[in-house]
């Protein structure tokens, strides 16, 4: 079943046009990355998946819906979830303080009432769902400490569990493990898969779509890739036609790049 | 502010007792300011009256900026509207049904930011809006200023306090320590309002705006609805507070809409302490404190205002509020290390 799917996907900054005629379909419960050299349109197109930016031309469907001009709180409520290449969480609050807040947003969109109107501290389920969280990325002994103090990894789990928190269907990551280091990177990875593993609710999978700089990541998760070169689709395919992929070979890798080469 | 959880979890002992202290602080402050009519002759009760109603003007301000992170200069402008409102209202003679009156300057200020919001929080903020909401207000004040009907540059004087009717008994406020009860009573019940928006889910929300808004809406939060509403509550609250001075001051003219009403909240909270809810509260009395003690200085007053202001920003960047609470914090921290080392002595 398709949950994200882009059609005629054109976008323009002023003059220069940096995507040209996307097509793309995002099944549910896959890993779904878009690489790219520098300059390929993959940042781009991921916003105009996401509602940062939208598109000139064509339309984004999430989840049946067309959600084309849909700014990023709707897409939030209706089940998509995003994380930064540079972790970005509430810096100056506390880390549990950063769920909870988005555990009540996620709540207030879905009309639950679990406090009083007057309550001013958050309801105990929401305190306990937000232990939960930072428990289930490795966080739940940092809970106390304020943001602003966590380590770079850390910031990252953080942002995933306040994106948990909306109980999303699809996680937008963008470069989830860019600057970070191998040992972080690979628990990062083991997150992801304990995200896929533990399902969307409601009896359904999660759906990771992800750019990424580093193939050993790519090839290590993702199920099947979307190549992009100057704006343009040049491949889309699983991990071994991608890899074999001869065109993607000249055309973003140069012929002598080993990187597409399986990670020792 | 509101690393509430967090305050809970670490030094449990030491937080608390900051708390406490805080706490005990506020409560001597609203004894003393109850009990001013007993204390002062009616001209240094006049001040304080003016400085509580200001108080509660800025604390109305800095939830918009400390909070939502929008600078607005314009809200001399709003409270001009309530009082403008209370001062009309009381001269047709509804005076003793003030506190319609009240609620109907609250949704003048409400009604006006939220037009104001609505077209220049969707595309602005920083300062754009700055200029803005400073260019509105002083619209204002020009109009004040040439509408006869409204006592041109005079305003309207004479504004009687009202006695309020309740149908079974009426409540005098036309004498000076009455009204003043009344203004602690309705100050103590609007920074009642403006704690529990700015330390509930609300405010939580305006935090994340005011942090991040990508972040914010991310996470679901439709950040211009959040600003709007904080805007409108914003302007309720001036709105309210100008109701309030009316009736005080018994005379309203247009230079409430003027730079020094809209600055007022900003030079408050910048002494008081920034991102701090008490900080207008303590940067108002500071103000009134420093005004009164220098009011014989004519000519170098402001020397002296504005010195204190640069030395009290230069040293705390977070106010005097912040100050202190950097102060007490230090202090109590040496004293837990004292006594943990004399734990370890008697071991």
């Amino acid at each position: 079943m398709t949950i994200l799917s882009l059609r005629g996907i054109e976008k323009s900054y002023g003059p220069i046009q940096v995507l040209h005629g996307i097509e793309a379909d995002v099944e549910e419960g896959e890993i779904f990355a878009i690489i790219g050299p520098n300059g390929a349109g993959k940042t781009t197109l991921f916003k105009v998946m996401t509602g940062e930016s939208y598109a000139n031309a064509g339309t984004v469907t999430f989840d049946g819906r067309d959600v084309t001009n849909e700014p990023p709180h709707l897409r939030t409520r209706a089940g998509m979830g995003r994380t930064f290449q540079v972790a970005r969480v509430f810096n100056p609050i506390g880390t549990a303080d950063n769920v909870i807040t988005a555990i009540e947003s996620r709540k207030r969109a879905q009309g639950v009432r679990d406090a009083p109107w007057w309550a001013i501290r958050p309801s105990v389920t929401t305190s306990e769902e937000a232990m939960q969280l930072l428990d289930g990325v490795g966080l739940a002994d940092k809970a106390a400490m304020v943001a602003s103090e966590l380590s770079h990894g850390d910031r990252k789990r953080l942002e995933i569990a306040m994106t948990l928190a909306g109980r999303p269907r699809i996680l937008m990551m963008d470069e989830p493990t860019a600057g970070m280091s191998s040992a972080d990177r690979e628990q990062i990875g083991a997150l992801i898969r304990r995200v896929m593993a533990a399902g969307a609710g409601d009896g359904r999978r999660m759906t990771v779509v992800m750019t990424e700089h580093d193939m050993s990541v790519i090839f290590g998760l993702a199920s099947r890739i979307l190549v992009m070169n100057q704006g343009r689709r040049i491949a889309l395919g699983a991990v071994e036609e991608i890899r074999n992929d001869p065109q993607v070979r000249d055309v973003y890798l140069g012929k002598e790049d080993q990187r597409l080469e399986e990670p020792a | 502010m509101s690393t509430a959880l967090a305050e809970r979890h670490t030094g449990r002992e030491q937080a608390l007792s900051r708390v406490q202290i805080n706490r005990a602080l506020i409560a001597l402050a609203a004894l003393i300011v109850l009990l001013m009519p007993f204390l002062v002759n009616s001209g240094l009760l006049y001040l304080v009256g003016v400085t509580l109603v200001l108080a509660v003007y800025s604390v109305g301000w800095n939830v918009l900026f400390s909070w939502a992170g929008l600078a607005s200069f314009g809200s001399g402008g709003l409270f001009c509207i309530g009082a403008y409102v209370a001062a009309l209202a009381i001269r047709a003679g509804w005076g003793e049904h003030f506190l319609p009156v009240i609620a109907l300057a609250t949704l003048a200020g409400a009604l006006v930011a939220l037009l104001v919001g609505l077209v220049a929080l969707r595309r602005m903020s920083g300062i754009f809006l700055a200029i803005l909401t400073l260019s509105l207000a002083e619209l204002l004040r020009h109009v004040l200023m040439r509408v006869r009907w409204l006592g041109s540059e005079d305003g309207i004087p004479n504004i009687t306090r009202p006695v309020l009717s309740f149908g079974f008994f009426d409540i005098d406020l036309s004498s000076g320590s009455a009204y003043y009860w009344f203004l602690c009573v309705a100050s103590a019940i609007l920074l009642g309002i403006c704690w529990w928006l700015a330390h509930g889910p609300f405010g939580r929300r305006l935090l994340a705006v005011r942090h991040d808004i990508e972040r914010a809406s991310f996470i679901g939060i439709d950040v211009h609805r959040s600003r709007l509403v904080a805007f409108v509550v914003s302007g309720a609250i001036a709105g309210c507070a100008g109701a309030l001075y009316a009736p005080w001051a018994q005379i309203v003219t247009p230079d409430l809409a003027g730079m020094v009403k809209s600055t007022q909240p900003i030079l408050f909270t910048l002494l008081g302490g920034l991102h701090s809810f008490w900080g207008p509260v303590v940067g108002a009395f500071a103000f009134m404190a420093i005004d009164y003690f220098t009011r014989t200085l004519i000519g170098i007053q402001e020397v002296i205002t504005g010195g204190i202001l640069l030395v009290v920003i230069l040293v705390f960047r977070s106010g005097i509020a912040g100050g202190w609470n950097a102060l007490l914090d230090g202090a109590l921290a040496r004293r837990g290390l004292d006594r943990a080392l004399a734990r370890q002595e008697a071991r």
